[in-house]
């Protein structure tokens, strides 16, 4: 999310001058208005006219990603514009400038200008075009100068605008922060952003727990990451602070196994951006890949919150039609199971080969002599859908060895339900686990 | 008898001569202006300023010099020896705004005792602004500045009045 800020100070807190050239050159026009930008036939010779101006963003944090940065400048009466001229915003360089000092021939009153007029850069600076007098200056490609400002200058934006300064009649006068009109005052508009940090979560596998690694959050920013434990559903638990660490960096997470949800918070000043919700799991490295394939399963179709299915009947049994065929966890249900024991490598590369791990997903509800199956045709198909949705040529999160995964529909179940007089529906989900050839 | 003519290519190196030699007028705010030449004059004009010459038995003794887009009436300088070709010059310059539809005229004077300043001060109708000041020190209250330049502006149809009534009372 974007954050806008709008400066336009009024003549106690504006510091903007302009400077003139010539007999002028020791004058100075500061907490006057209007500015004068460009030629000015003042006194008997044309003299060349420039503004200073200044803004203070110290109210932009450190490390804000600066989106744009426009400055408007309003034109004020007597303004003389000849032909298409072109106006240009530089950075002032001497930033002791002052307001009440500032001439050609100095920046505070006592000390000369390296070079007479002011010192400035070209280095990112803006450029406009006008044609007449009663045209405006807005310099909207002022970002650049703006994150100069912020990250190297003490927040301080120093600008000399500098017109046409050949020919008698460009004189472009604009409203100061003196003006009696406020909506006239020089204005700033700088939309800024705190970096959105980026989360992963590489598990130990060993029971100790996982790290977290924060990446593309501001340098100086304060990123606190919280977990919560896997409830069910995404919020179900209390979050906690898993640890926290300045910019980017790894945080250690003391974690038993299990499967969590973590983001993380980058503060920088008041403003704050989040993570996406990441999930992972932690394990102690004794799990063997399909036990970690169906517990990943679990939690990803808990996670999908289908409606009318508790969360607790979503639940791992090694066999889907055992005795009481779905363990007393009450109708409807989804039971998982390992579908196949037997594992043959399909594919591979010259070291690595990529296996299989089944697992079989039912839906069981009451029998087909329930008077409501038929209303709930729709809501059966409809979990199908997005389960096989859910994992569908995609990696399996929190299973870092599944490269990709097929669904097809399951066979078999229907007699053993229908024996029990309970309506069932499947599929198989088939995971792809890459694995190195030839070792544990 | 003085006459008020506008000033056109062929006469800019006149207005050049006046220019030059009104810089040498020690009591003017002139003095030690810049030296010009007929092809910067010529650029005045083409840059869209308006200059009028006054003339008496078609010799030119004063020329004014002014502008300003629609609406507005910049008086940049006049230059005269005498005060009423001056206030003559200023009635043309109060003549053009009015008839470019400009209610008030300004134009920007130092702050020294030049006999400009006496002429204007002379008038009692117009208002001085300081704009430009002797620059001060960071450690300096700005209250105290020093004036250098004023920004001087009058209604143009009480300036007018105000000239006529000098030129009717003149000797």
């Amino acid at each position: 999310m974007s954050i806008q800020i709008v400066l336009q100070p009024d003549a106690l807190d504006g510091i903007d001058t302009y400077v003139m050239d010539g007999s002028y050159a020791g004058v100075n026009f500061g907490n006057t208005t209007p500015l004068g930008i460009g030629t000015a036939q003042v006194g008997k010779i044309t003299l060349r006219v420039r503004a200073l101006v200044r803004f203070d963003l110290g109210a932009i944090p450190q490390g804000a990603t600066i989106l744009d940065a426009t400055l408007t400048l309003i034109h004020a009466p007597g303004s003389v514009i000849s032909g298409s001229q072109q106006f240009k915003a530089y950075r002032l360089t001497r930033a002791e400038w002052t307001e009440f000092g500032a001439t050609w021939n100095q920046y505070d009153g006592s000390s000369s200008w390296t070079a007479a007029g002011g010192d400035y850069t070209t280095e990112g600076y803006d450029s406009v075009t006008i044609t007449s007098g009663i045209q405006d200056l807005v310099f909207d490609s002022l970002a650049g100068l703006a994150a100069d400002a912020i990250a190297n200058r003490d927040g301080l934006l120093h600008l000399l605008v500098i017109g046409p300064e050949l020919g008698t009649n460009n004189n472009l006068l604009v409203h100061s922060s003196d003006s009696a009109e406020p909506v006239k005052r020089p204005k700033l508009v700088v939309n800024y952003e705190v970096p959105v940090p980026q989360l992963t979560v590489t598990d130990h596998g060993d029971d100790t727990g996982a790290t977290a690694t924060i990446s593309g959050a501001a340098a100086q920013s304060d990123n606190t990451v919280y977990v919560q434990s896997f409830g069910g559903d995404l919020g179900g638990g209390a979050w906690s602070v898993g640890g926290s660490v300045e910019g980017n960096g790894d945080v250690p997470l003391d974690l038993p196994t299990g499967h969590y949800f973590a983001y993380v918070v980058s503060s920088l000043g008041e403003i704050q951006a989040v993570s996406a919700v990441h999930y992972f799991v932690v394990t102690d490295g004794l799990e063997s890949i399909h036990t970690r394939c169906l517990a990943a399963v679990q939690a990803r179709i808990r996670l999908l919150a289908l409606d009318g299915l508790a969360n607790e009947r979503v639940v791992i049994e090694k066999l889907p039609a055992g005795r009481n065929l779905t363990s007393g966890v009450g109708l409807p249900a989804v039971i998982l199971s390992p579908h196949r024991a037997a594992m043959p490598a399909a594919a591979g590369t010259n070291s690595l080969d990529d296996v299989h791990y089944d697992v079989l997903v039912a839906i069981f509800d009451r029998d087909n002599q329930e008077p409501t199956l038929q209303a709930n045709l729709d809501r059966h198909l409809l979990w199908r859908q997005q389960i096989a949705r859910a994992f569908r040529n995609q990696r399996l999160g929190g299973v870092s060895e599944v490269i990709n995964s097929e669904v097809e529909p399951a066979e078999g179940l229907l007699d053993e339900a229908w024996k029990r007089e309970l309506m069932t529906s499947a599929v198989v989900v088939r995971f792809t686990s890459r694995e190195t050839r030839g070792f544990n | 008898m003085i006459t008020i003519v506008p000033c056109t290519n062929s006469d800019c190196a006149a207005v050049a001569g006046l220019w030059n030699a009104k810089r040498l007028d020690w009591a003017s705010c002139w003095h030690e202006a810049d030296a010009v030449d007929e092809a910067y004059v010529k650029g005045l004009l083409a840059g869209g300023f308006e200059i009028a010459i006054a003339e008496i038995a078609d010799s030119p003794v004063g020329f004014g010099l002014w502008g300003g887009p629609a609406g507005t009436a910049r008086l940049v300088a006049v230059a005269a020896d005498d005060d009423e070709v001056y206030y003559q010059l200023l009635g043309a310059f109060c003549d053009w705004g009015l008839m470019l539809g400009a209610e008030s005229g300004y134009a920007e004077i130092g702050t020294a005792a030049t006999t400009e300043r006496g002429r204007m001060d002379v008038l009692g109708v117009i208002e001085y602004v300081a704009v430009g000041f002797e620059p001060i020190l960071p450690d300096q209250d700005p209250a105290e500045r020093v004036p250098k330049l004023l920004r001087v502006e009058c209604n143009l149809e009480v300036l007018k009045n105000a000239v006529s009534e000098i030129l009717e009372t003149a000797p």
